[in-house]
């Protein structure tokens, strides 16, 4: 049997290696990837919560952490999907992904 | 205390998913880090898997490796190869909220006082998609509507965004 702590954990270092992707990638979507792995601790986080009944339940199972990590997955779909878009339109103006160098706001 | 097949088979999971964040963070590739992506992914459905949660798992693999990843992945061919940063200053502000955020996190979990024995409650799939269907339809129907919209938006958004205007240039 697995204490729901160990789940926990797996979620913390995912937390942790996303949190320090994005603050020391610069590269565009190098940082999208972190904050996908962000996402996804924070998911396995609720689902574990979910899982384990620490919340009370009232005649029926309740699942709201399940259809959160739901809302969560879809959510973070259409980030990916705007978050390349960005970068391919970035690279279109600047020749480059590197935020660094990204620095002039220009039509 | 010995071991038994689940503590083996969460063991295994649990090292794929953090070996393969790392994997997905430092990679040199960025084709290679959408792979370990993917394969984190994976392990993050065995995982959800695990905890009785089986329709998402199934739902993490279809959104995350065949919409995320494979996004990601063509997206990556459009550009040239991934020049290092090579900043010294980045890596170590990554490395102090590395530490920081796993020193918080930690702490908070192993001072927690967690009720001993808890096991994950067994749900039957019918029972499982009944709950759900009955919580997105009548106490979430408009987070339920607003991610439609937002859905919706984000890829008529990401279309705009990435079309070539007329005369613009080739891409």
């Amino acid at each position: 049997m697995i204490p729901i702590s160990y789940y926990m954990f797996v979620s913390a270092a995912l937390m942790a290696l996303g949190v320090y992707g994005l603050v020391s990638k610069r590269n565009f979507i190098r940082m999208l990837i972190s904050i996908e792995i962000i996402l996804n601790a924070a998911n396995l986080n609720l689902i574990a919560l979910t899982s384990y009944g620490i919340y009370p339940r009232i005649g029926s199972p309740d699942l709201g952490g399940h259809v959160m990590a739901m809302f969560i997955i879809g959510v973070a779909a259409a980030e990916a999907a705007v978050g390349l878009a960005l970068a391919v339109s970035i690279y279109r103006t600047y020749r480059t992904i590197n935020v660094r160098e990204i620095r002039k706001l220009r039509g | 205390m010995s071991l038994s097949v689940n503590d083996l088979i969460f063991g295994s999971l649990a090292i794929a998913t953090v070996a393969a964040a790392v994997a997905a963070v430092e990679a040199k590739n960025l084709v290679r880090a959408a792979t370990s992506l993917m394969i984190m992914s994976i392990s993050l459905a065995g995982l959800y898997y695990m905890l009785n949660a089986g329709y998402l798992s199934a739902f993490q693999i279809a959104v995350y490796v065949g919409a995320v990843v494979s996004l990601i992945l063509f997206t990556v061919m459009l550009f040239p190869p991934d020049e290092p940063s090579g900043k010294l200053s980045d890596d170590i502000a990554g490395v102090l909220s590395f530490v920081m955020v796993l020193i918080a996190l930690v702490m908070m979990i192993v001072e927690t006082a967690w009720i001993a024995g808890v096991r994950p409650v067994p749900i039957e799939p019918e029972v499982w998609s009944r709950t759900v269907s009955s919580l997105l339809l009548e106490r979430y129907p408009v987070p339920l509507l607003v991610l439609a919209l937002t859905l919706a938006a984000a890829f008529i958004g990401a279309i705009t965004l990435a079309k070539t205007e007329k005369g613009e240039g080739e891409f």
